[in-house]
């Protein structure tokens, strides 16, 4: 049953993600409207990040795609400091969607079992005493961690006078 | 238990809440993000309101008048700045902590018949279609995504990021 809520709720983050960034252009990526604020590339940058990390590297026990995003996009990172050289928006919904497609195909093909697992010691501690198993760890990152930060791009949208999507 | 792995998600996002919540005081609460956006008020009424509604549509039982209380905080209800209309800051709190527990017992012992049943809020179905799913996105992404609004509030106002 998981599996179904996972793959259902982690699809329509998708679909939120790419309709709360739908037309905006790189000056409006880069904003933010108070100093300190998660800018929209980065908060997509951040998703398809922690997709990488925690989901294909600490929890799928897969090999990562993208681990040299962790210096622009890990947490602790700051928006304020990604140059232009460095992942633009569009390059981060591209590996957001790519990444929810391989973590998706991942959980469907799991046994139930494979949820029940504790989290393997490429995780750091203090992740696996939150989070001890597979299970534990894919909904905190494919039902509420995704969402939580949508969440903040949704209030930068109205804060920048957007319409709520 | 049903609901082992959203509940543990929801226990993780309780203890992030207080995080966010350290230091707010009623003088503030109601300020809204922007015009037409949301307040910490708002967001904790409404958690505590939906925490409430649940348990009283899946067996258990509100502790507050969700008749008074759905203007106020329910789904497509407006955030005011205004205070003087809303239930006061330390009430909303302490609505919202209770809720916790309340809506944990309550998911925890909803039986398998009823989880596979049909949503009974229409206008969720669609993305929503049964009891299970839709307590499930209530217990993680509903409050994940009101504690980002919440988080903005904060960096709004000029708070450092937590993390």
């Amino acid at each position: 049953m998981i599996r179904n809520i996972l793959n259902l709720r982690y699809a329509a983050n998708l679909d939120y993600a790419h309709r709360l960034v739908e037309g905006l252009d790189d000056t409006q990526a880069n904003e933010a409207p108070v100093d300190g604020m998660n800018t929209p590339r980065w908060i997509i940058g951040h998703l398809a990040q922690t997709a990488d990390q925690v989901g294909l590297g600490w929890v799928l026990e897969m090999e990562r795609t993208i681990p040299e995003w962790d210096a622009w996009f890990d947490l602790g990172t700051l928006p304020g400091h990604l140059t232009a050289d460095q992942p633009s928006l569009a390059d981060a919904i591209d590996h957001l969607d790519r990444l929810h497609a391989v973590v998706s195909e991942r959980v469907l093909a799991s046994s139930p079992a494979f949820f029940e697992r504790s989290l393997h010691d490429v995780a750091p501690e203090r992740f696996r005493k939150r989070f001890p198993t597979v299970g534990n760890a894919l909904a905190h990152i494919m039902l509420s961690h995704e969402m939580q930060h949508l969440g903040q791009l949704s209030a930068w949208r109205r804060v920048k006078g957007l319409p709520a999507v | 238990m049903a609901f082992e792995q959203e509940i543990t998600v929801y226990s993780f996002q309780a203890g992030y809440a207080e995080m966010l919540l350290d230091g707010l005081n009623a003088d503030k609460a109601f300020s809204l993000i922007c015009d037409g956006g949301v307040s910490p008020a708002w967001i904790i009424g409404h958690l505590g309101f939906v925490s409430n509604n649940v348990a009283s549509k899946f067996g258990g039982e509100s502790k507050i008048d969700l008749e008074a209380w759905g203007p106020l905080f329910g789904g497509g209800s407006t955030p005011t700045a205004d205070g003087s209309g809303y239930p006061s800051w330390d009430e909303l709190l302490s609505v919202y902590r209770q809720g916790h527990e309340d809506l944990i017992a309550t998911i925890s012992g909803i039986g398998e018949d009823v989880l596979k049943s049909e949503n009974p809020i229409e206008r969720m179905r669609p993305g929503l279609p049964t009891v299970q799913d839709f307590l499930s996105f209530v217990a993680t992404g509903h409050v994940a995504m009101h504690l980002g609004q919440l988080s903005t509030w904060r960096r709004v106002q000029g708070q450092p990021p937590l993390f």
